[in-house]
């Protein structure tokens, strides 16, 4: 347990002016984070661009791991506090190191932010080094590559030791950025792409396509387990569950069979921005990456442009397939979204399905089979499931009931 | 609604739901109490269980009641002694109350197959004197409503195996049909109350040595030691009334099916060319019937049926992504491409003509939107 945590943020020396939204926001979410879901009650203070965060019971391995979670932090520092004086620091870093066990090998990082101190960065990591080193024989110098960094850090409001550093998500705290819609899947991709525009500060409401009779409820379920690592990155998010199975289904009774899996996509587009409206969002995201299957070709993917007049961001458009695995995997996604799932999109897909489609034709298409007033019937009839920053799934009421 | 899925559960009959009622306000007491409260709730238990033993043709010390089939096939095969080093031989085609209990409990099996008359081919089993065998299998397969002729199956195994012990789950036979223990040699039968429109909650078994048993639960030493657990008079008593029922109807309600499922077959038959039955040849119980649709995924069809409030099984909750053949299916000989068209149509007493002709229409309506969709075949 570690009484005191500083919280480095990332990228706010960019801001400028807008410093004080960012850094309220990323405090907004640590406050939902720890004191309204995990409960626990701490001070938290604002020392050199820098949160500290002190609690007397200590903050615990699941409280760094929920804290690893929140995008705009780049990384937490468990660390010893102790006050301005000069000889309080090498006592407590050796007993830090006896506490930790460390062996190896090992350098001293000293910060010295507090320019009113009287010792030097390079004085205080030589004498703590030779210190370290006169009373654990288990431990050498490597000043690259250590397996172990004892970091000093000295601020206005104290002296900090630590021995660990734990990296955050990075990027930009959530809601300054905006709202978006997110189309969700069952697959590998969507999920990234929500994930990277958590981190680039935007808040989302995710939004999946049921096609109930073509799927089961099995399907429901898996998009339930796969919205808990994602929402981790948000505030507080909202997932709807829009019935669609029918609507696929009286456009693959009409149109071309080639156009099937466009026109679906179509009209998904055309139901987020349905959402976006409700719920005051400024975009939507989707996870296509170019190329990847035919409705994600260029042609297919300049065919839906009308579709919406919002902006459709699409953060893994320049991915790999292998580079969207890996963050899957990094953000404990991808076991939820490899498990099989029937998907109706490819049940109902054509053998050669189009891949330079026509706008033409998707335009005309769209309007003569106006579903406009169906397409909101669906967002009325969406099952709503409010998803709290620890991932934890609720159902609450339809929108409108709200 | 039109439901037909009566092979998974079926409302409880109006007679028994008040007996059940009227016995629950009244038969509170516990037939192990001695006093006279407690004396006369055991009398009702013995003349509940003299029923179900005249109805098997068994004494009364052999027949037990438990909560579920489920609780007496796992009593059987797990409380049985040296039941570890036990051979077990079951079908793969068979319920999970058999088939996951024996794979959990023993690593030595056998799996039966079914010969051309739909009875287990023994003659890959290598027996040895030495050891104990017990077969253990379904009366009726509840998937494909296949029904299997016990005294010639029996006669079989013992030919092979004249000491193997004889296992029967008698959920989709018993009180459709008459069974006679006196006439068939088993060593364990089980049997439902649900699946005939009894109460949930209780069902009976027939243990012919039941001092083989280990019981699964110890305590109060109820029904003769095998079952501790305060004695639930009011379900059984519901269950009593429920057999009565079908002794009373059994030779009318056996016409109804045979007539309801010509019905059935034919009707479809005619409206649905492409659709096949697979066991209408072959010895089985005219209210499960099981139909291949090819095309379309059986999963599918039950969704659309549903929307329309008609209720049927697909027999199968699996993806249509899930790669590998369905064991249960293979087992019954379902050719692998139909395995995801599977359908199964289980008939009550109180199921209709009408509801037949309604399912029918409505089945060819929906058959015919989805099939113009043109599914990718996986």
């Amino acid at each position: 347990m570690y009484q005191t945590l500083l919280v480095n943020v990332d990228e706010l020396w960019l801001k400028g002016q807008n410093r004080r939204v960012y850094k309220k926001a990323l405090r907004v979410h640590i406050k939902e984070l720890l004191k309204k879901k995990i409960g626990i009650t701490y001070e938290i203070s604002d020392i050199n661009h820098r949160y500290v965060l002190e609690r007397e019971e200590g903050f615990s391995e699941e409280h760094l791991d929920a804290l690893a979670h929140v995008p705009g932090i780049h990384s937490i520092i468990p660390a010893r506090k102790v006050a301005l004086e000069q000889e309080l620091i090498v006592p407590t870093v050796l007993d830090e190191v006896r506490q930790a066990g460390l062996s190896g090998t090992f350098k001293v990082n000293t910060d010295r932010k507090e320019k009113r101190f009287p010792h030097g960065s390079m004085e205080i990591s030589r004498n703590v080094g030779h210190h370290v080193l006169k009373e654990f024989s288990e431990l050498t110098v490597k000043m690259k590559n250590p397996e172990h960094t004892i970091e000093v850090r000295i601020l206005r409001d104290g002296i900090f030791i630590s021995l660990r550093k734990i990296m955050g998500v990075g990027g930009l705290p959530v809601g300054p950025n905006g709202h978006l819609v997110t189309l969700l899947s069952g697959g590998l991709d969507s999920p990234v792409a929500s994930y990277l525009m958590s981190k680039r500060g935007c808040r989302q409401t995710f939004v999946f396509f049921y096609a109930y009779p073509f799927v089961g409820d099995e399907v429901k379920e898996k998009i339930k387990e796969l919205i808990s690592p994602i929402a981790r990155f948000q505030k507080h998010c909202k997932l709807l569950i829009v019935p669609f199975g029918m609507i696929q289904k009286s456009i693959a009774d009409k149109c071309w069979p080639e156009y099937r899996t466009l026109l679906f996509r179509w009209y998904m587009v055309q139901t987020a921005d349905i959402v976006a409206k409700k719920v005051g969002a400024h975009g939507l995201v989707t996870g296509d990456a170019l190329g990847q299957v035919s409705s994600q070709t260029l042609e297919n993917i300049s065919s839906l442009a009308k579709a919406t007049e919002l902006p459709v961001l699409r953060p893994l458009i320049g991915f790999n397939k292998a580079e969207i695995v890996d963050v899957a995997k990094q953000i404990g996604t991808f076991d939820i979204s490899i498990k099989p799932h029937d998907d109706a999109c490819s049940l109902l897909a054509p053998e050669h399905p189009i891949l330079k489609g026509k706008a033409d034709y998707v335009e005309q298409f769209s309007q003569e089979m106006n579903l406009q007033a169906e397409l909101e019937q669906a967002v009325e009839d969406a099952e709503i499931f409010s998803i709290s920053t620890l991932g934890e799934v609720k159902q609450v009421y339809p929108l409108s009931e709200e | 609604m039109i439901y037909l899925d009566h092979a998974a559960s079926t409302p409880i009959l109006d007679s028994t739901l008040e007996v059940l009622n009227e016995s629950h306000k009244r038969d509170w007491q516990n037939c192990s109490s001695k006093h006279i409260f407690g004396k006369r709730a055991l009398d009702k238990l013995t003349r509940c269980r003299t029923l179900f033993s005249k109805e098997l043709n068994c004494n009364n010390d052999d027949l037990f009641f438990v909560s579920s089939v489920t609780e007496a096939n796992n009593l059987f095969i797990k409380g049985s002694k040296s039941s570890l080093e036990m051979t077990y031989c079951f079908c793969e085609a068979d319920h999970s109350s058999i088939t996951n209990v024996i794979t959990k409990q023993s690593d030595i099996r056998y799996i039966l197959n079914f010969d051309n008359d739909y009875l287990f081919d023994l003659s890959q089993l290598s027996f040895e004197p030495q050891k104990s065998y017990m077969f253990f299998f379904s009366a009726v397969n509840s998937q494909s409503g296949i029904s299997i002729d016990l005294e010639r199956q029996i006669a079989r195994i013992r030919k092979v195996c004249p000491d193997a012990i004889i296992a029967v789950d008698g959920s989709q036979l018993f009180a459709r049909q008459v069974i006679d223990l006196k006439k068939i040699d088993l060593n364990f039968l089980s049997f439902s109350s649900h699946k005939i429109g009894g109460p949930k909650g209780i069902a009976g078994c027939y243990v012919k040595d039941s001092k083989q048993l280990t019981p699964l639960l110890t305590g109060g030493g109820q029904e003769g030691g095998l079952r501790s657990s305060t004695v639930a008079l009011p379900l059984i008593i519901g269950f009593e009334e429920t057999l009565i029922y079908w002794q009373r109807e059994r030779e009318q309600l056996t016409k109804k099916f045979n007539n309801l499922e010509q019905m059935l077959i034919s009707g479809l038959t005619k409206e649905l060319p492409e659709i096949i039955f697979p066991f209408t040849h072959v010895e089985h119980v005219a209210h499960i019937i099981m139909a291949v649709l090819p095309n379309i995924s059986s999963d599918i069809i039950m969704r659309y049926l549903e929307m329309d409030n008609v209720i049927i099984s697909s027999t199968s909750a699996c993806s249509s992504k899930n790669k590998g053949s369905d064991k249960l299916f293979l087992a019954l000989g379902i050719d692998p491409q139909h395995m995801k068209n599977v359908l199964r149509f289980s008939f009550a007493p109180s199921t209709t003509r009408e509801e037949l002709e309604d399912f029918i229409k409505i089945l060819k309506i929906h058959y015919n939107s989805l099939v113009k969709l043109n599914f990718r075949k996986r």
